[in-house]
């Protein structure tokens, strides 16, 4: 079929194109990018302890010697720390760890969200009952509470066990919320039209009610993977991350363990924290830019 | 035993009750009788306003929710006590066509979605191609062509459109018995003709009967054949349309039908007071019209009358009032 | 400053644009009416007509992205309501011209009661302070003009019947005596006995206070009990206007014969032949021309390219319709 010029026009105006998911993803993806693009200019043997001349100022200071701080060097622009790592380096192999913590945490609570909210919203009954009672009870756990001991029992916890414990904690209010989205869904019309068509009670959850699920989930995803950084950052700033390769949080810990903001040395500290504002910033301009994909009367024209 | 006309669709004294969060019992549907025979196909018009339980009555028929008590049985067959299996066969001869037509639309999907369902889960065509022809007939029927209307999404037909997609689909499947559930309510005016039309070529070219289910009456007096008037829960006057539309008998039809607002027809004298307010259940037993009723009789109090027969109608007619009981015509 | 001669409402031009992302449409396109003091004047259409729009322009409450671009309203041969700023609106909203709403539903404050949410608007409108016990004689005063027990004082809107919960927001569109009130399918979410009361309430009202009515609605029969004048609007233009009885009598623009021959009556059976296949055009891509020429039974080539304009073609009855070029048909 011929696409007329109002079709063009407005696929080209599409609500998914909006500023604020543009330039959120985009941020992101650079951010994670880093993992395989950053290697590529910076040496990432530079991340371990002992690995450069400590306590180098970043390029453009003055080095103060009285404070323990030697001169820049053109090789290190963002200086180094006082056990040797040099920041940049840092960044680059911290800043996609820190985001992969964020997805596969975010990613598993989502999916087993999703499982039981699907089931607890269509089924009613027994099921719903049984679901919303576990649910119920697992949000009531507290979770730093918890995820301080097992990372402290955990000596050498590596990235993916972190994001395995947090995810434990992140399933229940993805069921709760999805729960709520498919019991409002089920009586729409559509619902009792697909099952008056003959489709099953799957059919109907995953053909009918998920494609239409797709923008909530995505949001539903950024907001937990905020919250999982958080909540690991959060962790390893406490000390409670691994020792070896550095990540965000880590970094922060090792920071405030050696008094880089008493010394002044705000390159050690300021990096990761900047990092982290960016990632949240990118995180809520998507889940906007998602709401306007749902919600037409928040674009800018009908 | 004599051959008796089988008939299509029977419901025998179900009643419907909820319960509030506050435990109280909403009677949505009391003590329902509907007979439809077989054949001819016809329109059987189920009027009444809100609160009177006739969307209840779409969701029984149609298989959503089960009756308190009483049954439903469509060609001998209990309707309420289908498995899953009998229930998928039941909806080849039973379809719907509901008043929403932006809600029945999954917005995710083309238009061609809900034929493409209806086809792939009743296995109605072999190939594609068969699909495609089945689709395009069943399109034609409702005044619609293809290639303009299975490529859209859902927001780019107007109302009336999709409605009429409604009904191709339901068409489709060749059923015996369509429940449209208020299908022209949402639609202006100067459409609605249309799609009634579409109904009444249904009923008479391929012999699909009708439950139309509406608020307003003067659709149901354009089309439908029969009608069962109902306040409440309880049916109050059930006959052929032309009979108790033009001759209602019952307190609450007289008063529905003379407050039509009609072009050449002023509204006579006023409406007094008691109107809206004890709308439910103030009497408890008894008549279920008693507190708006301006010809009420202690009689009235007793019981919900039965449906008496209008001896003096000339096809059946039955009015639920006692203004119309006659000792030996206590029919139920 | 009133004028004892001038409308109660003169509306001169009127016109709103929303922006889509298909362009700008014309929700209102140039409209012009009046309503004569205690008139009561129907502005009647289908869905899309543009009637509400014109409706929320007049209280100034049309919403982004719409917006008025063009045209006066003057209340009373008074100010123009189009041009006034926030501070005038609020001295003239409830004063001067008054809103009763479609949905009760939306419109009453669920956690208020009764007695509050109209002595709220009292209260806020009223120049002066007024005491306890004056506020409850009016109120009682109000609720005796529309036909409420009193009983209904003390109570939330979510204990009320829809057509109390109406009745209620009439008063409240009365409760400060303005000379025009606008109502906007006022009946349509109610039951057809109810809708008849409340109506009947409208027009003893008006009746007895003597206050103009601009009454929006889609339901000819409805205007037929309720109105003196009556106006139908199509496309967001007003294509036929004149007294009640002469326009559905003898209609004389092709849509407002299609509207009257699609109200059923109890007294004929049968769909009326005319029923037409095709709904309202797309507003953001008019045709060149007249707006109906699509479902027309009487186009003729001048109407697909000039639009035409409300002429006389009867005693006080215009159309806008190229069938009578010269006015009187």
């Amino acid at each position: 079929m011929a696409e007329t010029a109002e079709t063009r026009r407005s696929r080209r105006r599409s609500p998914w194109l909006n500023g604020k998911l543009m330039l959120g993803i985009a941020v992101l993806v650079a951010l994670l990018s880093l993992q395989w693009i950053g290697p590529l200019f910076v040496d990432t043997q530079e991340a371990l302890i002992g690995s450069t001349t400590p306590n180098l100022v970043p390029v453009g200071q003055k080095a103060n010697p009285a404070l323990g701080f030697k001169p820049s060097k053109s090789a290190h622009p963002l200086g180094t720390d006082s056990q040797g790592r040099d920041m940049l380096a840092v960044m680059v192999v911290g800043t996609p760890r820190t985001l992969y913590v964020g997805l596969v945490a975010a990613g598993l609570g989502l999916i087993v969200g999703t499982i039981l909210g699907f089931l607890a919203g269509f089924s009613r009954g027994l099921t719903d009952s049984t679901i919303t009672t576990l649910t119920d009870v697992v949000l009531t756990i507290p979770p730093i509470a918890v995820l301080v001991v097992v990372a402290a029992f955990f000596t050498q916890t590596s990235v993916t066990l972190l994001a395995l414990i947090i995810a434990l904690f992140a399933w229940p209010t993805a069921t709760r919320q999805i729960r709520a989205q498919v019991l409002s869904m089920r009586e729409q019309g559509y619902v009792k039209m697909a099952q008056l068509s003959g489709a099953s009670i799957w059919k109907v959850m995953y053909g009918e009610m998920m494609p239409n699920l797709l923008p909530y989930l995505a949001a539903s995803f950024m907001s937990m993977m905020a919250a999982t950084i958080l909540v690991v950052t959060g962790l390893e700033t406490l000390g409670l991350g691994s020792i070896r390769l550095p990540t965000l949080g880590t970094t922060i810990n090792n920071a405030l363990q050696a008094s880089a903001v008493f010394r002044g040395m705000w390159w050690w500290w300021s990096p990761p924290v900047v990092v982290l504002i960016v990632i949240f910033l990118s995180l809520l301009l998507v889940t906007l830019g998602l709401d306007q994909v749902a919600n037409p009367k928040l674009r800018k024209h009908l | 035993m004599t051959d008796a006309p089988r008939t299509l669709l029977e419901i025998n004294g179900v009643t419907k009750l909820y319960r509030t969060p506050h435990g109280q019992e909403v009677v949505a549907l009391q003590d329902f009788n509907l007979m439809i025979p077989d054949k001819p196909a016809r329109i059987v018009a189920v009027a009444g306003e809100s609160g009177s339980g006739k969307s209840t009555l779409a969701s029984l028929v149609l298989g959503f929710i089960k009756p308190t008590s009483g049954e439903i049985i469509f060609r001998d067959r209990s309707v309420e006590r289908l498995t899953r299996g009998q229930r998928a066969i039941y909806r080849r001869h039973v379809q719907a066509v509901f008043q929403d037509p932006y809600g029945v639309f999954n917005p995710f999907y083309r238009i061609r979605h809900v034929f493409d369902l209806a086809i792939r889960n009743f296995k109605l065509a072999r190939s594609r191609s068969e699909a495609r022809n089945l689709v395009e007939e069943a399109l034609s029927v409702v005044g619609l062509r293809s290639e303009e209307i299975l490529d859209r999404y859902p927001y780019q037909l107007s109302g009336g459109q999709r409605q009429r997609v409604m009904m191709a689909r339901a068409y489709l499947l060749h059923p015996d018995l369509i429940v449209a559930d208020e299908p022209v309510s949402m639609i202006d005016a100067s459409l609605r003709a249309s799609i009634l039309s579409i109904m009444e070529r249904m009923r008479d070219t391929d012999g699909i009967s009708f439950i139309y289910i509406t608020h307003d009456l003067s659709t149901a007096h354009q089309i439908s054949d029969e009608i069962y008037l109902l306040y409440q829960g309880a049916t109050v006057e059930h006959g052929s349309t032309v009979d108790v539309l033009e001759n209602p008998t019952h307190p609450y039809a007289r008063a529905l039908i003379a407050s039509i607002p009609e072009i050449d027809r002023r509204w006579e004298g006023e409406i007094t007071g008691l109107n809206e307010e004890s709308q439910q259940a103030e009497t408890g037993s008894g008549c279920c019209f008693y507190p708006r009723c301006e010809q009420r009789m202690d009689r009235c109090l007793s019981a919900q009358p039965a449906l008496f027969s209008i001896l003096s109608a000339s096809e059946p007619h039955r009015s639920a009032c006692y203004l119309y009981e006659r000792e030996e015509d206590g029919e139920r | 400053m009133t004028d004892e001669s001038s409308p109660a409402l003169a509306v001169r031009d009127l016109a709103v644009e929303y922006a889509t992302d298909r362009g700008a449409l014309m929700a209102v396109n140039g409209v012009s009416f009046s309503v004569a003091k205690g008139e009561i004047l129907g502005l009647v259409g289908e869905s899309g007509c543009g009637k509400t729009t014109t409706a929320m322009a007049l209280l100034r409450l049309v919403q982004h992205p719409g917006r008025i671009v063009a045209g006066e309203a003057l209340i009373d041969g008074g100010q123009n309501i189009v041009a006034l700023d926030e501070k005038q609106l609020r001295s003239v909203r409830w004063r001067r011209i008054a809103l009763v709403p479609q949905g009760a539903l939306n419109s009453l404050n669920p956690v208020m009661r009764v007695k509050d949410q109209l002595g709220d608007v009292i209260q806020t409108h009223e120049d002066r302070r007024i005491g306890g016990r004056e506020l409850r004689e009016r109120i009682e005063h109000l609720f005796m003009l529309v036909g409420l027990p009193s009983r209904v004082y003390r109570l939330y809107p979510h204990e009320l019947s829809g057509g109390m919960k109406q009745r209620v927001c009439i008063a409240m569109a009365i409760a400060l005596d303005p000379p025009l009130v606008i109502a906007d399918e006022p009946t349509s979410a109610l039951d057809v006995i109810v809708q008849r009361v409340v109506a009947q309430t409208l027009l003893s009202v008006k009746q007895r206070l003597g206050m103009s009515l601009l009454l929006i609605g889609h339901d000819m029969g409805l205007m037929a009990q309720m109105a003196d004048r009556v106006a139908v609007m199509y496309a967001g233009e007003i294509v036929e206007i004149g007294p009640t009885s002469a326009v559905l009598g003898n209609p004389r623009h092709p849509y407002t014969q299609t509207l009257i021959a699609s109200v059923p009556t109890m007294r004929t059976r049968g769909l009326p032949r005319m029923g037409s296949d095709e709904s309202a055009p797309d507003l953001a891509s008019r045709p060149r021309g007249c707006a109906f020429q699509a479902r027309c039974s009487s186009v003729m080539d001048v109407c697909r390219s000039v639009a035409p304009e409300l002429r006389a073609v009867g005693e006080n009855q215009r159309a806008a319709c190229h069938l009578y070029p010269d006015g009187v048909a």
